[in-house]
């Protein structure tokens, strides 16, 4: 009886046991997938960050050398990031290196739009790359007459990238904005901004920005060298943004440097971008004086030919003691500008080779 | 008391083997990975070649320019030796071009119809490379103080990528 009682136990206990143990094996099993897979999902996601940003690098390449080239791509719908020196997908970062990038601080969308302007003052320094997405929405302010010919805002109108849909509204229109959950950019040419569009005011602060172009809105010729300030929005009241260390106003540098700061919603982000740009047309004005040195010292240069190769790029060369007035630079630059373009011409028409 | 260690000893047997047959999945997994990783670094050598490749052709500090118009697939002699003059003898230049062209080396040949010696702009090979993917570009050269009809040279643009 005994026996039989102690055997029925012990059969009830290895049950149990077996039961317990196919549990506990089960579940470690499982574990050990569902971490397989969470590790798995992770580095897919990695992959396809890195697959996007050097893909990027190509498109930005190509981009460098294209002009007037405006791409609208799919990518997958990651949050991008833009930074003074880098952008980054995810937690990988890629350096622009000597690219010029004017983008948005940040964008997510399944669309990015690629545009690219050629930077000449007068000679080619690079292009200018414009990345931004079609969920951005644009709208230029303005008191009237864009329809004018050879007004700024016919200028913009007809020059901004087709795939952005810029809006246009007059500045005691406003009303009319819709409330909108995309971020949303409002240019103001010619009046500065105030209040924050009746629809925006319940917007995120961050979705919202503004960007003031100070000029007269008939002069194109001006456009060139207007004056920018940037703003952000603040409950109902746009603020604008300044820095210590930045230019109040921000001086343009050509019309392509202005569609650049209508892409930039951040005053910092625009000037690191704007000193890039600057550092480099000093690379390539050093590199077209120290050329029309070489040719002017050359036996082979014919005589009629010399006087026009002199150094005339000096005052394109941008040092680190013209940041804090850049203003000033900005009035040689284009008084450099209107000389070296005189002077290459003259050479053209003595037909000598070309300074730029 | 024996069949249930009998039926112990079987279930540890299944485990046994469903792990190594796991296992061996794993190193299959892994071999296979392997693979595919060399194969996308590979990838992404050529894909920084023909980037570098291209940046330079287009560089305006290094291009043939006419009024400010890029003449394609040419180099201005006066450019390219005034730029490997600036990055080869000043490390701020040095410094500014890595961010562009990075563990790469770019070089012309003059080859037709004087052939002149190798003009390396930019070379900056890593520590312990294994190997250099070459680009080879073919480009007209041209000295802009030579007569015209005479200005004009073939050349090679070699763009190397190391890894």
């Amino acid at each position: 009886m005994t026996v039989k009682r102690h055997s029925s136990k012990k059969a009830q206990i290895t049950l149990q046991f077996n039961w317990v143990f196919a549990i506990i094996i089960g579940a470690v099993i499982l574990s050990f997938f569902v971490v397989v897979i969470q590790k798995q999902r992770k580095s897919s996601d990695l992959d396809l960050a890195n697959n996007l940003l050097s893909d990027m690098d190509l498109i930005l390449a190509g981009q460098t050398v294209s002009v007037g080239r405006e791409d609208l791509m799919e990518i997958p719908k990651r949050e991008i990031k833009f930074d003074c020196e880098e952008y980054s997908i995810m937690d990988m970062t890629r350096q622009k290196g000597n690219s010029i990038i004017f983008s948005p601080m940040t964008f997510e969308s399944d669309r990015m739009l690629a545009w690219t302007l050629s930077w000449d003052l007068p000679f080619k320094i690079g292009n200018f790359i414009y990345l931004t997405t079609p969920d951005i929405k644009y709208y230029l302010v303005h008191t009237g007459n864009v329809d004018t010919p050879m007004s700024v805002g016919e200028y913009i109108i007809n020059n901004f990238p087709e795939n952005l849909k810029l809006r246009e509204v007059e500045f005691g229109g406003m009303s009319i904005i819709p409330d909108d959950d995309n971020q949303i950019r409002m240019i103001y040419l010619g009046i500065a901004p105030g209040s924050v569009p009746p629809n925006l005011i319940s917007a995120r602060n961050q979705d919202v920005s503004a960007l003031y172009i100070d000029v007269d809105p008939m002069d194109l010729e001006a456009f060139d060298r207007s004056d920018l300030q940037f703003y952000v929005k603040d409950g109902g009241l746009f603020r604008k943004q300044t820095h210590p260390d930045i230019a109040d106003p921000y001086p343009a540098f050509g019309k392509e440097s202005v569609f650049g700061a209508m892409f930039v919603n951040d005053i910092e982000l625009y000037h690191c971008t704007m000193i890039r740009a600057l550092k480099r047309m000093a690379i390539v004005a050093h590199v077209y004086n120290r050329r029309a040195t070489a040719m002017q010292n050359d036996p082979l240069t014919p005589s009629s030919c010399i006087d026009y190769y002199d150094e005339i790029f000096d005052n394109f060369i941008y040092e680190d003691s013209d940041e804090s007035n850049l203003g000033g630079f900005q009035g040689d630059v284009f008084g450099a500008e209107d000389y070296a373009w005189t002077t290459n011409r003259a050479a053209i028409l003595a037909s000598c080779s070309t300074l730029y | 008391m024996k069949q249930a260690q009998m039926k112990m000893g079987e279930n540890i047997a299944i485990l046994l083997i469903f792990f190594i047959i796991l296992g061996i999945v794993i190193i299959f997994y892994g071999v296979f990975t392997f693979g595919e990783i060399k194969e996308t670094q590979r990838e992404q050598f050529e894909k920084e070649a023909i980037r570098v490749a291209l940046v330079t052709t287009y560089l305006p500090e290094l291009a043939c320019t006419d009024d400010n118009h890029i003449v394609e697939n040419c180099f201005d002699i006066k450019k390219v030796l005034i730029l490997e003059d600036l990055i080869n003898n000043n490390n701020e230049y040095f410094l500014l071009y890595q961010n562009e062209f990075k563990n790469s080396k770019v070089s012309f040949d003059v080859i037709f119809p004087e052939a002149q010696t190798n003009i390396t702009i930019y070379d900056r090979p890593p520590a312990n490379f294994t190997d250099m993917i070459p680009t080879f570009i073919p480009v007209a050269i041209r000295d802009p103080t030579r007569l015209f009809g005479q200005q004009y040279s073939f050349g090679i643009l070699t763009v190397g990528v190391y890894r």
